[in-house]
């Protein structure tokens, strides 16, 4: 017993509970902190913003758009390339076998969030007849490569040999299945042309349907065998879309669309700025501007209406990243994302898509809080300079990876600029309090 | 020659463990530490809680931080060491919690060093400042926008404490004489936070943050008496001065540095044989905290606090062939913070036992003793009502 005496006295402790005595009346409490919302206008923090276009290309973003007329003007059609051996040679291969090809068809997936169609809608594909490249693609152009631009026979993905068309119903599934008329096999199985690309276009007109991917399925059956089986698929290696007209010049400030546009504000903030009377009780006014007193700032941007055909058809994403070198713009390099949330996910604004329709203008707000925290130190927290120009894009992000990539749809967010009705302005939530000392 | 049953490598490198935790904090004292200085803390061990002793004056020996008397008679190197474990109701008149905790209050050595006396090197704790407020409130921002619920939380967590070193020496076969000095340490971490509701604001705001942390310094020095007549008297008395108690703040920031007079504290204690085992133990401590008052100001006043405590211990019985002596008591202080012009006074009623592990009736080598006390404290709108544990243990001769 007395050899366990000491671990005894250790156990106890370490096992009891510890509560802190907690007092109820509040006239104990040794200070009496003020907080209050500052809004300083564009004139007080903004020293010079521009928006600079072309970030990004559309076979980055990894899903194309098909489109007739949406909004009355934007018409969009998505190329794909697929896997070499699927090409007719290796299914001719399959064919000089006991096998027998009866069949196939083109399965097409789309992002139902992100098409305007709540009903039924008509989609082709056809087997493109021009050789294109996916980087530089556009309606007028198949290539447009430093060896030389190479235009479509006709703009918009020139001709195409078609292999069928379907209705796709979202209420039914995301996914859609053209099969081949014996005529549209025949041209899949065709070996003799360099280029097996596809173009996947919108028939019904009026709407824009978001594509997430596509492959080819062949059916064939065996000599001898009842049973028809699918041949393993042939996937996009390529995926990208092409969209006419291309939007007007913007009027305010706009961010996303591909290739994407950026803001880009410069910022100088004032050393101080007006308190109220229960502020100014308690310390000097004007209210200095620390990193200790700003709990929030927030870029507060009214939206604008965006051009027909280039109206979101799901939410859109607004982030604030630091330019290091804004003077050598628009190749200025990105810093990292300038506020995340304790799962390290980078906050923004997200906007809904109905922000920018004819009437659905309203404020958001991009929260910019470190970076202000760094303006009014000078410093980062590591101690480099703080660049003082933020730009405002437009990210697609995986919520599971969290990486993040630029652009993120033909869609894009306008606000209004500078000088405009809903100028923006920046909002700032100050807790002022005096020093908290001893009794 | 004394037979030594401790296994002293394990023993001694548990124990050493026991006193690396010496740090763990104070908690679940008192509410009152949101006044003033916070709650006094009583260097005592579980034989002068369980006994109502509030000082000196106690028949035996003992490692007491404040009072290097109590090893006067110790022949054999001594630890000693002290956990405390409270519960707490609290009754205010924003409601009422419940609260628990532990903490070291007192850990020392005495050393007899060849025939100069008994040196002790004592820590213990002074004055607890541990203690929190918590409150909700929704917030108008003004510039038109929505109001924001934000949670306001003040935390104070910290306190004083005392390392003193003693020498304790028999003058006469009656008489003895101490002397400690030594000085204040701790320090207090005083942080105000202000929590906004991200749902309120959209988006997550940083909370705001404001505070401080101060160390504490001050030197201090105790004298102390101790008188017996035959085995059947002790009288003992100490008085404590203190110079002033020094918090500087860790960064350095000069105008939120604070200095506190510390009071002249007396302590004193008799003890009576009442007959075969039995004795009777009063004691009383008086100190002057008033000023302290002018370095507190505002509602934060402070008085002289004045504690008395009465008990009788009962040596005879024996557990399993050792000695068990039983103790009960009163105890009764008055704190010297106030609240609202009102002085918190403190009343218990204690009780406890002693277990002697090994050694002989005179020399101890392992001991352990237990005071239990209830009661209640009360100024203004708060009372509390509190269980409150002390064990000691003490071991000797490694």
């Amino acid at each position: 017993m007395l050899r366990l005496l000491p671990l005894f006295m250790v156990a106890t402790l370490v096992v009891c509970q510890n509560d802190t005595p907690t007092a109820l009346d509040e006239g104990s409490l040794p200070v009496e902190p003020v907080t209050l919302e500052v809004r300083l206008p564009w004139s007080q923090f903004v020293t010079s913003a521009q928006v600079v276009g072309g970030f990004g290309r559309a076979d980055e973003l990894r899903v194309g758009t098909i489109a007739n007329a949406f909004g009355g003007t934007l018409n969009a059609r998505t190329l794909m390339h697929l896997e070499s051996e699927t090409s007719g040679s290796r299914v001719a291969g399959v064919r000089d076998s006991q096998t027998t090809i009866v069949g196939g068809a083109f399965l097409l997936r789309f992002n139902p969030d992100g098409s305007s169609n709540q009903g039924p809608v008509s989609v082709s594909v056809g087997r493109t007849s021009t050789h294109w490249d996916a980087r530089s693609a556009t309606w007028q152009l198949a290539v447009d490569s430093l060896d030389g631009k190479e235009e479509w026979p006709e703009q918009g993905g020139g001709s195409v040999r078609p292999l069928g068309e379907a209705v796709w119903d979202p209420l039914q599934g995301d996914s859609l299945e053209i099969f081949f008329s014996p005529s549209a096999l025949l041209t899949v199985l065709d070996t003799t042309a360099l280029e097996f690309g596809v173009r996947v276009d919108m028939e019904t007109p009026g709407e824009l349907v978001q594509v997430v991917s596509g492959e080819i399925q062949i059916f064939a059956k065996v000599e001898g065998v009842d049973t028809v089986v699918t041949m393993p698929p042939a996937h996009a290696t390529d995926l990208t879309f092409i969209y006419d007209p291309a939007p007007g010049p913007p009027e305010g400030f706009r961010v996303g669309g591909v290739p994407a546009w950026r803001t880009v504000i410069s910022m100088a903030l004032p050393a101080t700025v007006a308190g109220t009377p229960e502020a100014c009780a308690l310390v000097t006014c004007p209210l200095a501007l620390t990193a200790e007193r700003i709990s929030l700032a927030n870029l507060v941007l009214s939206t604008r209406a965006n051009e027909p055909g280039f109206q979101p058809t799901d939410s859109l994403l607004v982030h604030a990243r630091s330019l290091f070198a804004p003077e050598v713009l628009p190749k200025s390099p990105l810093g990292p994302p300038i506020f995340r949330d304790d799962l390290g996910i980078t906050l923004g604004a997200t906007l809904a898509s109905a922000a920018f329709a004819p009437g659905g203008e309203r404020s958001i707000e991009v929260p910019i809080t470190p970076l202000v925290w760094d303006l009014v130190q000078g410093t980062t927290g590591s101690g480099a300079s703080t660049s003082p120009t933020i730009a405002l894009l437009s990210l697609n992000c995986n919520p599971v990876s969290g990486s993040c990539v630029e652009p993120a749809s033909v869609a894009f967010s306008s606000f209004a600029g500078a000088g405009q009705p809903g100028e923006p302005f920046l909002r700032l939530i100050l807790t002022i309090s005096g020093q908290v000392g001893l009794p | 020659m004394i037979p030594l049953r401790w296994p002293r490598l394990t023993g001694a490198l548990l124990l050493a463990l026991a006193l690396a935790l010496g740090p763990i904090p104070a908690a679940a004292q008192s509410v009152l530490a949101t006044w003033g200085l916070g709650v006094t803390l009583d260097p005592l061990d579980g034989r002068g809680r369980g006994l109502g002793s509030v000082g000196p004056g106690l028949f035996g020996t003992g490692v007491v931080p404040g009072d290097p008397g109590a090893s006067l008679d110790l022949i054999v190197p001594t630890v000693a060491v002290s956990m405390q474990s409270s519960w707490l109701q609290v009754d205010q008149d924003a409601g009422s919690a419940t609260l628990s905790g532990s903490r070291f209050p007192a850990m020392g050595i005495a050393y007899p060093v060849r025939d100069w006396g008994v040196l002790t090197v004592t820590y213990g704790g002074v004055l607890d400042q541990r203690w929190m407020l918590v409150r909700q409130n929704l917030l108008d921002l003004g510039a038109g926008g929505a109001g924001i619920s934000v949670t306001d939380q003040f935390v104070s967590d910290g306190g004083v404490a005392a390392a003193r070193v003693g020498l304790a020496r028999r003058v006469t076969p009656n008489l003895g004489v101490a002397l400690a000095v030594g000085r204040f340490t701790g320090s207090v971490i005083r942080t105000f936070t202000r929590s906004f509701n991200p749902l309120d604001a959209g988006v997550v705001v940083a909370p705001f943050k404001s505070g401080g942390r101060w160390g504490y310094s001050g030197v201090t020095a105790t004298a102390g008496l101790v008188f017996d007549v035959s085995d059947i008297v002790r009288a003992g008395g100490t008085l404590t001065w203190s110079g002033s108690l020094t918090a500087e703040l860790t960064d350095g920031s000069e105008d939120r540095a604070r200095k506190y007079d510390m009071p002249l504290e007396f302590r004193g204690g008799i003890s009576g044989a009442l007959g075969a085992g039995l004795s009777a133990v009063l004691s009383a401590s008086y100190a002057d905290w008033s000023g302290a008052w002018s370095s507190l100001g505002g509602e934060a006043t402070a008085g002289p606090a004045l504690s008395l405590g009465a008990g009788l211990e009962w040596t005879s019985p024996s557990f399993l062939g050792r000695p068990l002596p039983l103790r009960f008591g009163w105890r009764r202080a008055k704190l010297p913070f106030r609240l609202d012009t009102e002085d918190p006074v403190e009343s218990t009623l204690v009780g406890g036992f002693g277990l002697q592990l090994a050694g002989t009736a005179n020399i101890p080598l392992a001991q352990i003793d237990l005071g239990v006390e209830h009661g209640t404290r009360s100024a203004g709108s708060v009372s509390e009502d509190f269980w409150r544990s002390t064990v000691s243990l003490r071991l000797a001769g490694f």
